[in-house]
């Protein structure tokens, strides 16, 4: 599961429906898997995003080189795109948790896929 | 990614030595989508809507099996495919067929996409493909639940919903598109989905559904 992914889960546990999103990330084990650098989808990926919960998700992973936000210049910045087609699409957890915020409810990540499923009780 | 003069013949013999379905269980519908079915919808949404349909761009399947829409995805230029299931035993293929193939685009999520809602940004995906449960079974979880799937693709997709259905279902899904707004384009009918006797209650060696192929999207 790369940053890519998280993204794109929250935890829908019945009464669980602030401070839900984005899950919190904790690594066990990661790897890196080169892809080739796409700037046009980076910048396209970004604008659609959350960049604020994006940035928190990345200082939770110890990566600090971030802004906190972004301007035009930074898309004309070498660095900064290696940088996040680094942290977006070549970080894969492989194994791992992520953690609901509000309700501290645990999914497991297990070779590199995240489980959202929920059990009857935790479902409406 | 292939070089952009992929044809339907490599993507079908792409997808052909693809692990299939070990244990299909009924209640899911696990049901095989045969390689050049696959390859002739794909190719087909190449030529008549573009190649830019997939190519660069985020593509979900929502339902994803063993992964043959999401390589096929892949294969025709993809920069990043969200699979989604909710069946451990399938995902477990869908990533060994990931990692042979070497699409390292597909990624897999496993969630019930009942449950699943999208984040709240904009719409993640540009394009959404699926082959979901079909409905043969019309018990009570899951009657109507490609409607459901439709609803979820459309609710998190900017761009085209394709999605291959039982042909029973035509007139409850374009009543139910029109209801919600959607645009709603039949492109290819009654294609003989072979269904091989892998279910004890199937009668015959196998069977054909007639299944059809739309594309759905947010009018609005």
């Amino acid at each position: 599961m790369r940053l890519l992914s998280h993204n794109l889960l929250m935890c829908n546990v019945k009464g669980c429906s602030e401070n839900n999103y984005p899950l919190r990330i904790l690594v066990q084990k990661s790897k890196i898997i080169e892809a080739e650098l796409n700037p046009d989808f980076l910048r396209k990926l970004v604008t659609k995003l959350d960049w604020k919960g994006l940035h928190t998700t990345l200082i939770s992973l110890d990566f600090h080189k971030f802004p906190e936000q972004l301007a035009e210049d930074d898309w004309k910045n070498e660095e900064f795109l290696k940088e996040l087609h680094n942290v977006l699409m070549q970080t894969h957890i492989i194994e791992g948790k992520l953690v609901c915020p509000n309700c501290q409810r645990e999914y497991p990540i297990v070779n590199g896929i995240p489980n959202m499923i929920l059990k009857d009780s935790e479902l409406k | 990614m292939f070089s952009r003069k992929i044809n339907k013949r490599t993507l079908e013999s792409f997808l052909q030595p693809l692990d299939p379905f070990e244990d299909p269980k009924v209640h899911l519908e696990q049901y095989q989508t045969p390689p050049d079915i696959a390859a002739e919808l794909f190719f087909l949404v190449s030529m008549q809507l573009g190649p830019e349909e997939f190519e660069g761009q985020r593509v979900a399947d929502f339902g994803c099996g063993t992964g043959i829409f999401s390589l096929a995805s892949a294969a025709l230029g993809a920069e990043a495919v969200h699979a989604f299931d909710v069946d451990t035993d399938c995902l477990a293929i869908a990533a060994r067929n990931v990692e042979e193939s070497g699409m390292t685009a597909v990624e897999l999520i496993q969630t019930d996409l009942l449950v699943w809602t999208p984040p709240p940004s904009e719409k993640p995906f540009d394009t959404v493909v699926m082959n979901p449960p079909f409905g043969a079974q019309e018990t009570e979880t899951n009657n109507g639940i490609d409607a459901k799937f439709i609803e979820k693709a459309v609710e998190s997709c900017s761009g085209n919903v394709y999605v291959l259905l039982n042909g029973k279902s035509r007139v409850r899904i374009m009543k139910n598109c029109e209801k919600k707004g959607y645009e709603c384009d039949l492109m290819v009918k009654d294609i003989e989905f072979p269904v091989p006797k892998i279910f004890k209650f199937h009668k015959q060696k196998t069977a054909n559904i007639k299944c059809d192929f739309f594309r759905i999207s947010d009018a609005k």
